[in-house]
């Protein structure tokens, strides 16, 4: 079933447009969430999530993407589970080195920086993507987006995994420097 | 999180960004006529394993759903005992159960069409032994679930679950089962396309065969198996035709090796070349297939080694 036929379903109120989502979406939301959460249960738990809070915010939504609308939902219930695993101290390897990782990139405090608010940092983040090169630009997203893991990244660009880690350490130095020239403060 | 505001905010990049860098591996699904093949494959190679291995348990996982029954002599009790149990989970608030009834003409089906073709041939089994071992049972009944627990609807279901006799104490477990197919388009209500005699194509017809093969050898050892043919390239002699294509097994990772693999797709690619006869209805004769792999390091494809040297040892021929 077509995206757009699947949100007509929502606006209809027709609780068969969960079931065509879930059809169509499963293996897309579970896969990043588990990239998150490494726990098959939880994960599960967001994606059902994920189809409740798609079925409270359609309408009146209309996303024009529905597979990235879903993944971004199914993305921070599973960063919000993620917070309560740190509160309780569950180790979750995976995603606690990808987001140590980006520790690189909090610009160092001068003193004339801007605590920025969130729509104007994705729109800085959105103009240093676009000013990446594409492989580059999919490395990033892959990484801090998705949340994969360095191996899988290197199979998808058919790269080694060395290739892909010096790589985003450029990539995160670069992004840092353009928070910098933007006088930002995170 | 000492990043959280980063991190959140990358949740909100650009669409197209998100889309650029969506892994193959987790692209959304596509229903088509192969997938439905693959289903079929995968039900008939669970009801193979189960046969193969006098597997019996009282927990089955199927089609995402746990079923917990108690195995009976009758395959209609065990049914019973599964749609039962199902109140007992917390998003289930009543059942009503209207009629379960073997249903022989689904049987009969199932084995004909997804069993004593592709696998029953291999093994050796017999008309009568599939039809002592394997069996359909249609069941009706009235569902209503808790919504905060579950997206599932409340209303009339009828379903068919795939059962399978253990050889020992002769008690029949559920093995598969179709989805609602009073709802949905799902399962066996997608069966009129194929019974209204729709001719598939070359490539759907080896994509089936082969999505039972695979699924029959690596069921037991690996989740999520699903497939896909790429560079597909046919052509037809004079009585029948020969492909090679690159086959891909997807399948999801158990972390033995790296413990980060749990849950992650993998996937494995074979460069195949298929040889069979044609029919005159256009169907590849099974007993003159011969599936065979690339060898060769470099230069001209070799393909000389025999597909079912990859399986795992315990279930190869």
């Amino acid at each position: 079933m077509e995206d757009s036929e699947i949100i007509d379903l929502y606006w209809e109120r027709a609780e068969v447009a969960i079931s065509e989502t879930a059809k169509k979406y499963s293996r897309y939301c579970y896969s990043i969430s588990f990239n998150i959460l490494h726990d098959k249960q939880d994960a599960e738990e967001c994606v059902n999530d994920t189809y409740l809070n798609a079925w409270n915010a359609i309408p009146p939504k209309r996303p024009n993407c529905l597979a990235t609308y879903l993944g971004k939902i199914t993305r921070n219930l599973s960063l919000d589970k993620f917070k309560k695993y740190i509160a309780q101290k569950r180790g979750h390897g995976q995603m606690k080195i990808s987001l140590s990782e980006l520790d690189d990139v909090l610009p160092s405090t001068t003193g004339v920086e801007q605590a920025i608010d969130e729509k104007e940092l994705v729109k800085l983040l959105d103009k240093f993507l676009e000013g990446l090169p594409k492989q580059k630009r999919i490395m990033f997203v892959q990484r801090y987006w998705y949340l994969m893991p360095i191996k899988i990244i290197a199979e998808h660009l058919s790269i080694s995994e060395s290739h892909v880690k010096s790589a985003l350490h450029r990539i995160r130095k670069e992004l840092k420097s353009h928070f910098e020239r933007e006088g930002v403060m995170l | 999180m000492k990043n959280e505001k980063l991190i959140y905010s990358i949740g909100n990049i650009a669409d197209k960004y998100i889309t650029e860098a969506q892994p193959t591996k987790v692209r959304p699904q596509k229903s088509n006529v192969s997938s439905l093949y693959r289903k079929h494959a995968v039900l008939a190679a669970s009801i193979a394993a189960f046969l193969l291995l006098c597997a019996f348990t009282v927990y089955v996982v199927t089609g995402g759903d746990l079923w917990i029954q108690q195995p009976s002599k009758s395959p209609t009790e065990t049914v019973h005992s599964a749609i039962e149990n199902q109140v007992g989970k917390d998003y289930t608030i009543s059942i009503e159960v209207e009629s379960i009834e073997v249903d022989e003409a689904e049987t009969e089906r199932v084995v004909e069409k997804f069993i004593s073709g592709v696998i029953a041939n291999r093994r050796g089994w017999s008309d009568e032994y599939l039809a002592e071992h394997f069996i359909v049972v249609k069941a009706t009944y009235y569902a209503k679930y808790n919504h905060e627990r579950t997206t599932r609807s409340d209303g009339n279901v009828i379903q068919y679950f795939y059962l399978t006799r253990d050889g020992d104490s002769g008690k029949w477990t559920i093995v598969d089962n179709s989805g609602n197919v009073n709802w949905s388009d799902e399962g066996v209500n997608d069966e009129p396309d194929l019974e209204s005699g729709a001719v598939l194509s070359i490539q759907e017809q080896i994509m089936s065969y082969l999505s039972g093969l695979f699924t029959e050898a690596y069921t037991p050892y690996y989740d999520g198996l699903h497939y896909e043919i790429k560079n597909y390239k046919e052509t037809i002699t004079d009585n029948g035709c020969v492909a090679t294509f690159i086959w891909t097994m997807y399948h999801l990772g158990k972390g033995w090796d790296v413990a980060s693999d749990e849950g992650v797709e993998m996937e494995g690619n074979f460069s195949l070349q298929v040889t069979s006869t044609i029919d005159s209805n256009g169907e590849l004769d099974l007993g003159t297939i011969s599936i065979l792999a690339d060898n060769s390091e470099v230069g001209p494809p070799d393909y000389c080694i025999s597909i079912e040297e990859f399986f795992p040892d315990q279930l190869a021929d």
